[in-house]
């Protein structure tokens, strides 16, 4: 099993540290949700990954190769920034070329059909597109390489609803003919909550959870009923917040006793991706009761 | 390959650049000759291969984020600098025969060659140098230059130090572009005698790429400090230290 893992990893810039040892393993034909709030390093990771930056310590490899200015490992990877990094002035077809000879292949079938769903105009200079273009023009480049790990950041910028529509469709479709290994940085999170089946969040430097998608969706729960009754129903059990209303108890949890019987009075449901983030990343701030 | 790729890349990226330099320096050339007085035409043809040398590898080398983005990794980007850099200065070299003869021809109407003209303007103070030895020496200097821009370039690999390098670079170009002045304006000054004209002259012409070269040596010995730190503590392969 083909295997990029970051272990131990740390990175700071100046007096901050972004990253204080990041352990985690990506592996192949995963699509993975790459979540954390603003700042916690997410494109960092990413770059450090990409050989763009070099930790200060720890280290990352990719079938046991060190890939710190390892060709044969970087020709494996790709990263697609949420900058333009293609020269302003060139044209689209232009970027499809130069990565051809850079990556030394790229699916230009797939090319041209996505520029068809897209409607890219391949003549255009990268200057005259709108935010939105420059980022299918890179999505485009990013599903054609011929890599084993893709690694997208904020992959959907500047694209409107229809447009995330169709890439997300037309990332299964790739990812359904090729299976490899994408992980996806993101805020949108319920927009991606059905194409990854492994989440991982990033926190204070750290990852705070690496978990399947599904299991995860099946974990997260938010009871509400009398406070009391929710609190002796959740007596034994990490709650990750609670909120009170008048005699009324909400309180959100990953580890719901499901094999004890629900109280009367006590409904319990599902948390989405998205809401489970907010929970887990939430700054401490204790019991919100009112 | 990549390296290639590279190279052509940064060479399509310099030629514009170069080309709207060149025509700023005809123009202000033929404004101080004409309007100043100033005979400045060997000083500005320097003084643009000052900048037509930096320039490239600041803007280019200095944003490897291009090149990373396509899994360039630094050994490569170090080899396609180095290889930009002597194409470009054996370029510069060619070209040096070409663009004072036009920016004479601008002045007087007459198209000389520079390097006949270097031993007698020039190169006073050693004037008694082999027209080869001249030329060579040149073409040294802007070699000097050249790596400057290099270093530059590399002090900014992946280390999000574009600041820095277009920090120094903006120092060098300033400094430089003064002390050029400084001495134009000795050399106009009656009360010195011929050897410090001569001096004037000389610096006029070079000082700002000797003091670079100094400059760069400084910075190279910054550079390579920053390059052993960062290999001793750097893991490579799972192993730290030394690789």
């Amino acid at each position: 099993m083909t295997e990029l893992k970051v272990t131990n990893v740390a990175k700071h810039f100046g007096r901050k540290n972004v990253l204080n040892g990041i352990n985690v393993t990506f592996t192949d034909g995963q699509i993975y949700g790459l979540l954390g709030r603003n700042g916690v390093g997410k494109s960092t990771l990413l770059r450090l990954i990409n050989n763009r930056l070099l930790a200060d310590r720890g280290q990352i490899t990719l079938d046991g190769a060190s890939v710190v200015d390892n060709e044969a490992a970087q020709n494996r990877i790709f990263l697609m920034s949420a900058e333009m990094l293609y020269p302003a002035e060139q044209k689209v077809s232009w970027v499809f070329k130069i990565t051809k000879q850079l990556y030394g292949g790229f699916d230009d079938a797939l090319a041209a059909h996505l520029v068809s769903v897209f409607h890219v105009d391949t003549t255009s200079r990268l200057s005259r597109l709108s935010t939105g273009y420059k980022t299918l023009v890179k999505l485009i480049v990013a599903l054609c390489v011929p890599c084993d790990f893709v690694l997208l950041d904020e992959p959907v910028l500047g694209l409107d609803a229809p447009n995330r529509h169709l890439f997300y469709q037309e990332l299964m479709a790739t990812f359904t003919d090729r299976p490899r290994t994408f992980v996806i940085a993101t805020h949108l999170i319920e927009e991606i909550s059905q194409l990854v089946n492994q989440v991982v969040v990033i926190e204070r430097g750290v990852v705070t959870l690496d978990q399947d998608a599904d299991e995860l969706r099946q974990r997260g729960k938010m009871i509400t009923g009398p406070a009391a009754t929710v609190r002796d129903w959740l007596a034994d059990v990490k709650v990750l917040r609670t909120t009170a209303l008048g005699g009324m108890l909400a309180a959100y949890t990953l580890d719901a006793p499901l094999e004890k019987p629900l109280p009367a009075g006590v409904t319990m449901e599902a948390m989405n991706l998205q809401q489970l983030f907010i929970e887990l990343t939430r700054e401490e701030e204790g019991s919100h009761e009112s | 390959m990549r390296v290639k790729v590279l190279v052509k890349y940064n060479l399509h990226t310099l030629l514009p650049t170069t080309l709207a330099l060149l025509l700023v320096v005809l123009v202000f050339s033929w404004l101080t000759a004409h309007v100043m007085h100033f005979n400045s035409t060997e000083t500005l043809t320097y003084f643009v291969w000052g900048l037509v040398f930096a320039y490239p590898f600041v803007l280019g080398m200095a944003n490897p984020d291009f090149a990373f983005q396509n899994s360039m990794i630094r050994p490569q980007l170090r080899k396609a600098a180095l290889i930009t850099l002597l194409v470009i200065a054996a370029c510069g070299a060619l070209t040096q025969l070409f663009i004072a003869p036009l920016q004479n021809w601008l002045l007087t109407g007459t198209a000389t060659n520079p390097v006949a003209t270097q031993g007698a303007s020039v190169f006073r103070l050693t004037a008694s140098m082999p027209l080869t030895s001249q030329v060579l020496m040149n073409w040294l200097l802007d070699l000097a230059l050249g790596t400057f821009g290099y270093i530059c370039g590399l002090l900014s690999l992946g280390q999000n130090k574009r600041r820095t390098a277009l920090l120094i670079f903006l120092v060098w170009t300033g400094g430089a572009a003064l002390l050029v002045l400084l001495a134009i304006l000795l050399r106009q000054l009656p009360q010195f005698s011929p050897l410090v004209a001569a001096i004037g002259n000389f610096a006029a012409m070079n000082l700002g790429k000797l003091i670079l070269a100094a400059l760069s040596c400084l910075v190279m010995i910054a550079w390579l400090a920053a390059i052993v730190r960062r290999v001793q503590t750097a893991p490579v392969n799972g192993k730290k230290g030394l690789a």
